[in-house]
This record gives structure tokens, sequence and C-alpha cells, in this order.
């Protein structure tokens, strides 16, 4: 089965930068050994136990647990913890060196990866996610729509009930109900939180006079409005149980918990919900996408959902443990490939070729203690 | 009394360099505690100064580092909650003690013993799933509505807010304040009870002159202490209190306190001046918790703790006539004579429908008391069942969306945990409680006093501790680490409970055994750890069990959920959908059900001893 699946992947990935890899993609018959693009024979049978530790991102954790435990069914011997306590705890845990691998929404700017302990660390995106503005209004099934200035309001505190004028004005929802509004936020810093600050600067000339600050920032700007909660789960939960509430949360957990989400007015005027397809537009937009050029928030396009992002996995180049290291550069390898298939039942969309084969150089990229390459 | 007698007076022996070492260990656990926090945190107060304590601000994106708004947040809520928890506590132990019929109070009090472990997090859990949606729902509007209450219930009732974070913490200290005032209203000598009583009161003025007066400074201890356990509490109040740090206006606002900061905090702040801002946080919070604690155990001391004879003048019967109030642990007894309202005026059948108006109080503090455990409990036993099995409790966790999976990883790995710390702790705790048995003096006094003293320190700061000490210098979390955590948390609660299970040995016993020439190990192991050994199992069991409970220490000390049932819970308790918050329902009975079994074991295993000895 992992044969079937190699094969599956190398089919995607030939014409990418690989070919030349993938060319040994010969597997005997009979011993349980997988060659893949990292062109290292991983013998499923004598490959060491590793157990990887990680953490990071809370909003990739639905799709991680799944991939790494289809990972770990495989592989027996490579086990993998993952702390989904956010990003900003995975970006520090990985310049502290306490985890083999983190993971962010956002990948960590120069200042930070000068901080990280280890040496140069490479940043791979892993996974392509949108985030939901989830509501929870009773007998409201749908069909609210939303811009920049009326979310802004909504998050500011200007707008303070769901009936009130603008926000029917923009909707074209008429019989909202006479229910005070529940902005909720991240208490902790994160992606989506960076996301959304980054598309209400963008699109609501107001907010960034409202928070002061003209550059999106993972820790949400506007804490004194509303109320604060942990991780997605927090949000979610919050949104889930209070009538009246509204937050963003990854859309992996808004559909996890059945959420109704609000369609968002982009760049070309489109309103958009958040869905597969809408947020796989949003992926086709990044065009030579890097950790310094990351961004796909607000594009145009007539179906592209204005809140997506990259996930990107963070690793240190060198690998002080060779073992270790490889265990880690096959878990991720297969997470960003076969793994992917993994990513639309759980409400994230597959990567696109183009950022696959990102990952897949930036992978062999990894290097051992004395600077050699860890695959070749 | 011994002091002549056990003073060493042969070479120093393998025994007391084991007690030595022992108490060593433990002084120096005690110093790197504050050491580390001092450290770490160094930092922070280099750049902010004292201004730390009043800036509001807290802003990580600017590098504006300010806990006065977490101080305002961690003492109103501590405050609301004592509002609520002093009055139905003290209620409760009245009752308990002088007023409920013998065979109610004995299972009520045990209960409450028992349910004093609870841990937080189930205690969290259930304010989150249950409470939250009641209050935002129901509990708040009507509060908001009410005349006369408008002012302090204002604003929109989001259910998680300063209210309901004081709800839970009152929870939470009700069985401390119940369990010690208790203690401190029995400890009244008997004789003052009969003596007003004799005079003609009535039950509830025996209480009122007689009892509560004598039990002052107890209760007042008890108090302190339960101040200090709510000051310091983390994990409950970060679920519930809407984590919102601002000057609060209304009850129904959402705040933050230091501990609710630490736990959403410590995890993402930036290595560097931002971490170190959240060490000062927790710095804050440790000195503010040693103050009210030591305070507390001052007080207590003072008063005389539970089964200690009282220090102090001796009491004297008669006081000047006007002396209605007693002022501090003065004589009591005889302040109805002097009462010239009492004994002339009111009617008998009046001062009957007092006593009658104050038992029935009592008694509906200890439904009000009661309710919420029992709600608590009934929750986690309804929607926590339907998930066990064998294979729930045998397997591992699945991912979302794949039948079948369990929480043996969560299981196994708290029983790790728990089993390291508990090998950590046991012969510390115990060669320093024998070590304290052994000598009076300054070194014990002030070992005594430290272990009483990190008893109370928040187990957030040694989660804190543990992860500077054990998991950035080794580079990764690690079952060693959070082993480590819950040692240091269990080791001062060990010393306490293992010198009180000595000093029940009859001293005699010890002295005979050296008069026959024995040696002082001999002595303590064959002699007096043997007699004592129930005791010491029981309060062995008691710290176990209360180490189960605990999350914070693991939550910057362990490296997935899964591999600790309280950080399971911590983790699916608030995810959206059913299936996840089943899991964790599941999780905090099967962690309720090994804490209550520790705990209940411990208990029989002394009562079972106690028979034996009558």
């Amino acid at each position: 089965m992992r044969r079937t699946a190699s094969g599956v992947l190398m089919a995607v990935l030939a014409g990418a930068t690989l070919a030349g890899c993938s060319s040994q993609a010969k597997a005997p018959t009979a011993a349980p050994q997988v060659t893949d693009r990292l062109g290292v024979a991983y013998d499923t049978a004598t490959a060491s136990v590793a157990t990887l530790n990680g953490a990071g991102a809370n909003s990739i954790d639905p799709f991680f647990e799944k991939v790494f435990y289809d990972y770990h069914s495989a592989n027996s011997k490579t086990t993998v913890n993952y702390s989904p306590a956010g990003s900003s705890v995975g970006a520090k845990d990985i310049e502290q060196g306490t985890v083999d691998f983190a993971d962010s929404e956002i990948p960590l700017a120069s200042t930070d990866l000068a901080a990280a302990t280890g040496g140069a660390i490479l940043q791979i995106p892993v996974d392509l996610g949108g985030v939901a503005i989830s509501y929870n209004l009773p007998g409201v099934s749908g069909g609210l729509k939303l811009d920049g200035p009326i979310l802004a309001a909504i998050f500011d505190g200007a707008i303070t009930k769901w009936n009130d004028p603008r926000i029917a004005a923009v909707s074209g929802a008429t019989s909202l109900p006479d229910i005070p509004v529940v902005p909720v936020h991240r208490a902790d810093s994160s992606g989506p939180g960076w996301d959304l600050d980054s598309y209400l600067l963008k699109t609501a000339p107001a907010w960034g006079a409202k928070t002061g600050a003209s550059n999106p920032s993972k820790t949400w700007p506007l804490t004194n409005v509303g109320l604060g909660e942990q991780l997605n789960t927090g949000v979610a939960n919050y949104v889930h149980q209070t009538a009246g509430a509204i937050g963003y949360v990854e859309y992996g957990y808004a559909l996890q918990a059945g959420f109704t989400n609000s369609a968002l007015k982009n760049q070309s005027g489109a309103f958009v919900s958040p869905s597969l397809a809408s947020i796989a537009a949003a992926g086709t937009q990044a065009s030579g996408l890097s950790a310094t050029n990351f961004s796909i928030i607000d594009e145009p396009g007539a179906g592209t959902y204005p809140l997506a992002n990259f996930s990107w996995t963070l690793v240190y180049q060198k690998q002080a443990d060779r073992a270790k290291g490889l265990a880690l550069g096959k878990l991720i390898d297969y997470v960003t490939t076969t793994g992917q298939r993994q990513a639309g039942p759980l409400g994230y969309a597959p990567l696109p070729a183009a950022v696959a084969s990102l990952a897949a150089s930036t992978l062999q990229q990894l290097q051992t203690a004395t600077g050699a390459p860890l695959f070749q | 009394m011994t002091g002549w007698l056990v003073r060493p007076r042969r070479p120093v022996r393998a025994y007391s360099v084991l007690c030595w070492t022992a108490v060593g260990l433990f002084a120096a656990v005690l110093a790197a505690v504050a050491v580390t926090i001092g450290a770490e945190s160094a930092r922070a107060w280099a750049h902010a100064g004292l201004g730390f304590l009043w800036s509001g601000t807290w802003n990580p994106a600017r590098d504006h580092y300010g806990g006065g708004l977490l101080v305002v947040g961690t003492v109103v809520t501590t405050g609301c909650a004592m509002l609520l928890a002093v009055p139905i506590g003290l209620g409760i132990a009245v009752y308990l003690a002088e007023l409920s019929p013998r065979w109610l109070s004995a299972p009520v009090s045990a209960a409450i013993d028992l349910l004093a472990a609870v841990p937080s997090i189930v205690v969290g859990l259930w304010a989150l799933l249950v409470v939250s949606p009641f209050f935002a729902r129901d509990v708040e509007p009507t509060l908001a509505r009410t005349p006369g209450l408008r002012s302090v219930f204002a604003g929109p009732a989001y259910g998680p807010g300063i209210l309901l974070a004081a709800v839970v913490l009152t929870i939470m200290v009700l069985p401390t304040v119940v369990a010690l005032s208790r203690n401190a209203l029995q400890a009244v000598s008997g004789a003052e009870r009969e003596a007003a009583r004799a005079l003609g009161a009535t039950p509830w003025q025996v209480v009122r002159t007689a009892v509560l007066p004598a039990a002052r400074p107890g209760i007042a201890g008890a108090v302190t202490l339960a101040v200090g356990r709510a000051l310091g509490e983390s994990i409950a109040v970060a679920m519930v209190i809407g984590n919102r740090p601002g000057l609060p206006r209304s009850l129904l606002q959402p705040g933050a306190t230091l501990g609710s900061a630490i736990v959403n905090q410590f995890g993402e702040a930036s290595p560097g001046l931002g971490e170190s801002s959240v060490v000062a946080l927790a710095a804050v919070l440790l000195a503010l918790t040693v103050a009210v604690n030591a305070a507390g155990i001052g007080l207590l001391g003072r008063g005389g703790p539970p089964g200690r004879p009282a220090p102090g003048p001796p009491r004297r019967l008669a006081e000047s006539p006007g002396a209605v109030g007693p002022a501090g642990a003065g004589p009591t007894g005889l302040v109805l004579l002097a009462d010239p309202i009492d004994a002339a005026t009111r009617s008998l059948p009046r001062r009957r429908w007092a006593s009658r108006v104050m038992y029935n109080l009592c008694a509906a503090c200890v439904i009000a008391g009661a309710a919420p455990l029992v709600a608590l409990l009934y929750y986690t036993i309804a929607r926590g069942h339907g998930a066990l099995s064998l294979g729930f409790l045998t397997q591992a966790p699945r991912p979302a969306g794949i039948p079948g999976g369990g929480i043996a990883t969560a299981i196994s790995g708290s029983a790790k945990i728990v089993g390291l710390g508990l090998v950590m702790a046991v012969p510390v705790g115990l060669l320093s409680a024998l070590f304290l048995y052994d000598r009076r003096g300054k070194a014990a006094g002030t070992i005594r006093f430290g272990a009483d003293v990190l008893t109370g320190v928040p187990s957030i700061v040694l989660g804190i501790f543990a992860y500077g000490v054990l998991v950035r210098p080794f580079h990764h979390s690690s079952t060693v680490a959070a082993g480590f955590a819950l040692a240091v948390l269990m080791v001062p609660i060990m010393i306490g409970g293992n010198e009180e299970a000595l000093r029940a040995v009859p001293e005699d016993l010890f002295e005979a055994g050296l008069a026959l020439g024995a040696r002082r190990a001999r002595v303590a192991g064959r002699i007096v750890v043997r007699e004592a050994l129930a005791r010491l199992v029981t309060a062995n069991l008691l710290a176990a069990s209360r180490g189960v409970g605990e999350t914070a220490p693991l939550l910057f000390t362990v490296a997935a959920p899964s591999a600790a049932l309280t950080l399971l819970i911590f983790d699916r308790g608030p995810q959206a959908f059913a299936s996840a918050q089943q899991t964790a329902w599941a999780c905090a009975l099967v962690l309720l059900a090994a804490v209550l079994a520790l705990g209940a074991t411990a208990r029989a295993v002394a009562w079972r001893l106690t028979r034996h000895q009558r």
C-alpha cells in the first residue's frame, strides 16, 4: 500500500524539480521498503525507532493528527507527538530546541530565525487552510455576508446588535435578530488572528487607526472588545454554545463543529464563503511563494476566499542525530505528498503542485551535523 | 520534651546522613524555586522596574509588559470568591461542628475532605461546558435586570467572566474553608460550651458567644489559606474568565488574573524579555501567595492547629461587662452573662426563634455548598460514562472521525509521571519528616515553615520552575521534568502529613528504644515508622491524589496532550463537537475515580488503624 502511495506521489511530482530522484523509485518487490523522491531507501523493517516531538499551530492539528496517525500505522517505528499549543509556542520551542519540529501558520521572520539556538531553520509549506468567520444565530442558517469595514466595526465594538442596519445593508439579510453581538478573539497569539488582522488592515480604512498598527500581528490587537478564548478550540466552543457569538476559527474546526460561516468580500468585490474550492482558489493565487512572500490574504478572483494561508513546518537544517533527521524528513515528505489526500475531508485544500515542489526542494536541504546532505 | 534524649550522643551514622541529605535536597529545591523564578524574571524587572506592578499595558507585539491589571484581576476575583466562600464555608463548618446530628456530620465531613481533592481541571471543564452557558442564558441576564444589582452586574452576559471565575474559585476553596474552620471550632474546649449552655444559651447562642470567638484565629487562618489557594489557581480560571485584562467595571465583564495570563502566555512568550515578563508575573504571584500563606500559617499556629493544644495565655473566665465582641482569642464563655441584651431583654421564645433561623441558615449553607459539588459529580458521570469501555481504556487515542480509540496513552502517561514523582518525593518526604520528628530548634522550624509555604505555592509556578531547570536546558519536554514538577508539589504535603503521622506515635516508644541501647536508625525504622506506617501511607496517598489531578505543572513539561489525563481534558474539553467533549468527560471521570479512590483508600487505612488502636 505504501508503494502504491509512493507511486502516486511520484506520478504527481515527476515533472517537478525531482525528476532525477524519482528514477530511483524501484522498490524491491518483497521487503517492506519504500524508496521515494527523497532518494533514500527507507527500510521500514530496519529503520531505527524514532520519537519525533513537535509543537505549534493549533489550526493544523486535525490534519496533523490524522496524517501522523496514518504514518505511524504504516511505519510503527516512528512515533509522533504533536502539541497543538499555538504557532507562537511552536516558534519558541523550535528556537529553544525543545522540539524536533514546529509548525507555524505564519512563517518566522528573519529576526525570529536569528534567535534560534540550533542554526538555520528550514520552513516548509505543509498545508493550505482557511479561516472561517463563524457565527451562532438561532434561526439563521446562513446567508450572512460581510465586508472589511463591517467586520472591523463588529470586532472594534462599534456594532453591538445583530439587527444593526449596517449589517443588513451589506448582507442583504433583513431579519437578523435583536440580540447582542459577542465578538470572540483568540486570547493567545495565532495565525488566524494574523490573517484577519491583515484582511481588516487591507480592507477597512478605520481598522489601522483603531489598533494603532499598520502591520498585521499574531497577537489580537483589540483585546478590550468582546471575549478572548484560548486556541481555535476555545473560540469554537464559545461560538458553539453562545447565541450571538461571532469568531474566527480555522475552517477545519468550523467544518468539524458544523458552524455557519459568513461570506467575505474579496479583492474582486465578490462575496465568497469558505469551502475547499474557495480556499484552493486562494492557494492558486500564490506566485513565487516563499517564507518571506507568503501572504494570500484578500486575493482577487470570483471564487477566491480572502482568508487563507499556508501552514509552515519548521525544522533545523542541520540534524545532529542522523537517524532522527531521516525519520523527520521522511515524515514531512509524507505529509506534503501522500498525506495531502487527507486534507480535503478535514477542511484543508491539498497543496498546489508548485507549493508541493517547494516543500520537496526545501526538504532536500536537510543536512547532517557535518553539513553533508541528509538525502541525496 | 524529648530534647535531652534525642540530641545526638553518638557519632553521626548513616541514618543521620540520610536525613540530612533529604532535608538538604528539600532545602535546595526550595531555594532553587526562588532563585529560578527570581533569576528568570530579572530581565523584566530591569526593563520595567517596579512599574511592572502597576503598568496596565500588556502588549508583547510592542515589548510593553505590565502586570498591573492582572494583579487587580487576581485580587478582584479572589475577593469575590471569598465573599461567597467565607459565609457559606463558615455556615457549613458551624453546622457540622456544632449543630448537626452526629450521624450526619461524620459522613458529610468525610465527603468534603474527599471533594477537596477534586482536580481543578474537572471543575474547569464542568464550569466551561455546563455552568457558562447556564450563566449566559439565565443567571447573568437575571442579575443584570435585578434592581439594585444593576450597577455591579452591568453589560452583556458573556458567560465567561469575573463572576463565573469567582464561582469556580468558591467551589475550589470551599472544602479548605470548611475543613480548617471545622477543626478550629472543634478544638474549642467543651467547658466553654457547657458553661454557656448552663446559663441557658440556645444552640446558636452557644456558637455565637462561646465557640466562634474562641475559634477566631483558627478561622482566620483557614480563610487566609483559602485566599492563598484562590490566588494561585490558574487552569480552571483560565478556562472561564474570558481572558480580557481590564479594570473591572462589572462582575459580568471578562477579566484576567496572574494565573490565567501565565497559562495563556508562558508557552508562546518569546525567549528573552517576553518570557522573562511572564516569569515576573509568576514572581508576583509567588510573592503574593507566600505572604498570604505565611500569614495563614501564623494565624493557625497562634490559634492552635487541629489536634495540638493551643499555646498562648491561659484563658480567664470573666471579662468586663461591656466586652460583647471578645477581642482575639480571649475568654468567651461567660460573655453571655455580661450581655444584658441577651440575658435580660430578649425573651426565651425570641432567642429560640433566632436560634432556629440561624440553624436553618447554616443548613442552607450546607445545601448551597453541596449543590455545585453534587452537580459536578452528576455531570461528570452522566456525560462521561457513555464513552467508557475496555477498549476506551486500553487503546491509544485516534484522530477525530476514526471510530474506536481511547485514552490509554493518557492513563499510562499520567501513571508514569505520578509514579516518577512519587519515586522522587516519597524518600525525601519520609526522611525529612523523620528529621523533623527527631529534632527541635531553628533548622527544624525553618524546614517546617518552608514545607508549609511550599505547600501553598501555585502549581503553575512549579511548572515554570521545572521548565526552567529541566526542559529548556535538556532541550526536550519529558516525563522526568513533569514527574519532577509533581514531586516538588507533593514533597511538602508529604512532609507535613508524615510528620503528623510520626507525632501520633507515643514518644515513649522512641525513648524506650533508645534507652535499650538501639541505634537511632533502628529505633526510627523498626519502631516509629512501623508504628506509624498506616498513617504514613495515608499521608503519602493523599499527596499522590493531589499530584494525579494536577494540570498546570504538566502544561510546559509534557510533549503532547495525549500523554496525560489532565492535559487531554484541557485539550478535548473545549472542542466544539460531541465526541471530543465526551472523551474529555470520560477522562474527567477516570481521573476523578482515581483521585477519589486514592483519597478513600488513604482514609480507609487511617480509619482501620484508629479503630484498631481504639
